[in-house]
């Protein structure tokens, strides 16, 4: 695991992303946990395009579970699942937490950034067996 | 403030399906054009190889944008190309039950299946639209298939804009959602921009346009870009921006008291995603990506299509429910999972409004009637998945909205429509729309054809003229086999 917080997050922001990642994606049966694969370093280049409002306050917020048990995490998260089943506005606020804080968590460990596997590869997808390919074109022409 | 003195005959604010088809028919007519787009160029092999890239670089706002009570979660495209470079490529037309529907709400002959189909057919005359044989259906697609031919429920192949894609070579499909690093997918990037450009077409990028100031003789544009003010000037100006994009401007140009219906019924086609785990791999990322949809007149009339989508991992981690070791399981199960989603003809309209502060507020509620035929649709994809031996069936509890219409709706009268029959917006003759906004309801299609073809009608509604049938710079940019490049 990388141990230099990335200049983007502070080290406090870092370290609270890693302990919510991890109580979010905790490593079972042959996946990796969010921390091992350092997922958390990837948390800004995911930010940066968000509304500042929305960033900070997703920022404000990780900071503050990045300190909740992992199991609290988790019942949290199961509680938010069935608040947001609420439809309209009673719901709203759940369904929004989730969609920020699940998501970033899922976007920053799932895109296959981490190069953790035995050659380099994303940990991740590997062990998910997952690969795309795409052989790009050398050349395009129109019909005649 | 950078001051541009150039005057051009259009200005086109957006880059996708609307503003890349118009910027060719103008372009081709002799006209100066200027074509406006907020994101980026990209050369095809830059496109992003990674979904939070992919977000990052080619979305707005770097992706999920969630409507105020979050409900739904929209996505649309923020690049040279607009919605056409990230969407699926579905290029269907719209059949009588959508058509005579606008046509009834805009009291507008030119909406039904026989008018419209001279502008499909010229803007098709352009692409390459392709089939997907069933030699080449993917994991997904097969057990789409087989569910649907055991229940008796009809299908139909779909068709897409590409060309080239080479699946047999072991080539997968579904890399194109972040852009198609072989420029086979037929995105405005690929087709109708460089054919614009050739004949003189000038491009501006990374330039958010922020408001309008409609004159006698012509109209301002103002916008930011790389965070500098600039503005342009166009005899007309013609907002292509998409059906949150164009609202914006309108809405931040102060126009909304002379527009009544500005931002009123938005329409998202809201999707279901439901799951389903195999014992054996499914591999719906692999090869030919969305190759069938539901041809079935039940679910037509019901409101509603069945898609055979599939996603990357990122997709499916966030649509997939809940957190900690059991959803990690099912990503370990990734290449086992089949997907299908309902998607929606929404009835119940959504609204736009403006807050200076906050920008642009989606209301898009979720109606009792959206409710029920969700439960519906969602049923015959469980009676799908039993039907083809699905351990597993995982109902996702995001909604997303990829298709967004409406806002700025074409019609007769203004207390209805905010743009008249000849696309320009009601009481001001140099002010046009052509894009998604236009959409008077929702289709219950996929729009990104139909929007083309608007475009085509716009063009000649524009120049004054019809233009002819076969133009012969409009051949479809093909793609050559492997096999046929000289080495």
């Amino acid at each position: 695991m990388n141990d230099v917080a990335p200049q983007t997050l502070t080290a406090r922001q870092y370290r609270a992303m890693t302990r919510f990642g991890q109580a979010l994606v905790p490593g079972s049966e042959g996946m990796p946990g969010y921390r091992e694969v350092d997922a958390a370093r990837f948390a800004w280049r995911a930010l940066a395009p968000a509304r500042r409002a929305d960033r900070e306050a997703l920022l404000v917020l990780i900071n503050l579970l990045g300190v909740v048990p992992a199991p609290l995490l988790r019942c949290f998260f199961t509680l938010l699942a069935l608040w947001g089943r609420l439809p309209g506005w009673p719901g709203a606020p759940a369904r929004l937490l989730d969609i920020g804080l699940r998501g970033l968590v899922m976007n920053t460990y799932y895109a296959g950034l981490d190069q953790c596997g035995p050659a380099g590869e994303s940990a991740v997808h590997r062990a998910m067996d997952f690969r795309l390919q795409c052989e790009p074109l050398k050349e395009t022409t129109h019909d005649d | 403030m950078k001051m541009t003195t150039l005057r051009y005959d259009y200005v086109i604010v957006g880059s996708g399906a609307g503003g890349g088809v118009l910027a060719w028919y103008l372009t081709n007519a002799g006209k100066r054009v200027l074509l406006l787009e907020a994101g980026r160029r990209w050369q095809r092999h830059e496109y992003p190889d990674n979904e939070l890239d992919a977000s990052a670089s080619l979305m707005w706002h770097g992706g999920a944008e969630p409507t105020r009570d979050a409900s739904v979660v929209m996505l649309r495209g923020r690049v040279l190309g607009g919605g056409t470079v990230v969407n699926q490529a579905l290029l269907d037309r719209f059949d009588s039950l959508a058509l005579d529907d606008w046509a009834e709400r805009s009291g507008m002959d030119e909406f039904s299946v026989e008018a419209m189909s001279r502008h499909y057919d010229a803007v098709e005359a352009g692409l390459s639209l392709e089939t997907i044989s069933p030699s080449h259906w993917n994991g997904n697609a097969r057990l789409y298939a087989e569910g649907f031919d055991r229940l008796g429920y009809g299908r139909a192949a779909l068709r897409r804009g590409q060309s080239g894609c080479n699946v047999a070579d072991g080539n997968d499909c579904m890399r194109c959602l972040g852009g198609c690093p072989r420029g086979g997918k037929q995105s405005m990037a690929e087709t109708f921009i460089p054919r614009a450009e050739a004949r003189g077409l000038q491009v501006q990028t990374d330039c958010t346009v922020e408001g309008v100031v409609h004159g006698d003789q012509g109209v301002t544009v103002y916008a930011r870009q790389h965070g500098q003010p600039v503005q342009f000037y166009g005899a007309h100006v013609v907002l292509a921006a998409g059906a949150l994009g164009t609202p914006r401007i309108l809405f931040n140009s102060g126009l909304a008291p002379q527009l009544p219906a500005l931002g009123q019924r938005f329409f998202c086609h809201p999707q279901f995603v439901t799951f389903a785990r195999y014992d054996t791999p499914v591999d719906g990322h692999r090869g030919s990506f969305q190759a069938l949809k539901s041809d079935e007149p039940r679910f037509r009339a019901a409101g509603f299509k069945l898609e055979n989508v599939f996603m990357g991992p990122v997709g499916a981690a966030f649509l997939l429910p809940g957190v900690g070791a059991r959803h990690q399981r099912w990503m370990r199960d990734y290449r086992h999972l089949a997907c299908i989603e309902v998607a929606l003809r929404d009835r119940t309209p959504g609204h736009l409004r403006y807050r200076p502060r906050r920008g642009l507020v989606v209301d898009k509620p979720l109606g009792r009637e959206e409710r029920a035929c969700a439960r519906q649709g969602l049923g015959v994809i469980r009676e799908i998945y039993r039907a083809t031996g699905a351990r597993e069936v995982i109902e996702s509890p995001v909604r997303i909205g990829l298709h967004l219409m409406g806002g700025c709706a074409q019609g007769q009268q203004r207390r209805a429509s905010v743009v008249n029959p000849e696309f320009a917006v009601h009481g001001m003759p140099r002010l046009h729309v052509v894009d998604g906004s236009l959409f008077p309801s929702a289709p219950g299609i996929n729009p990104s054809l139909t929007i083309m073809a608007l475009a085509h009608r716009a063009a000649e509604a524009l120049l004054g003229c019809t233009l002819p049938s076969e133009m012969p710079d409009m051949r479809p940019v093909t793609v050559r086999q492997h096999e046929d490049i000289p080495a």
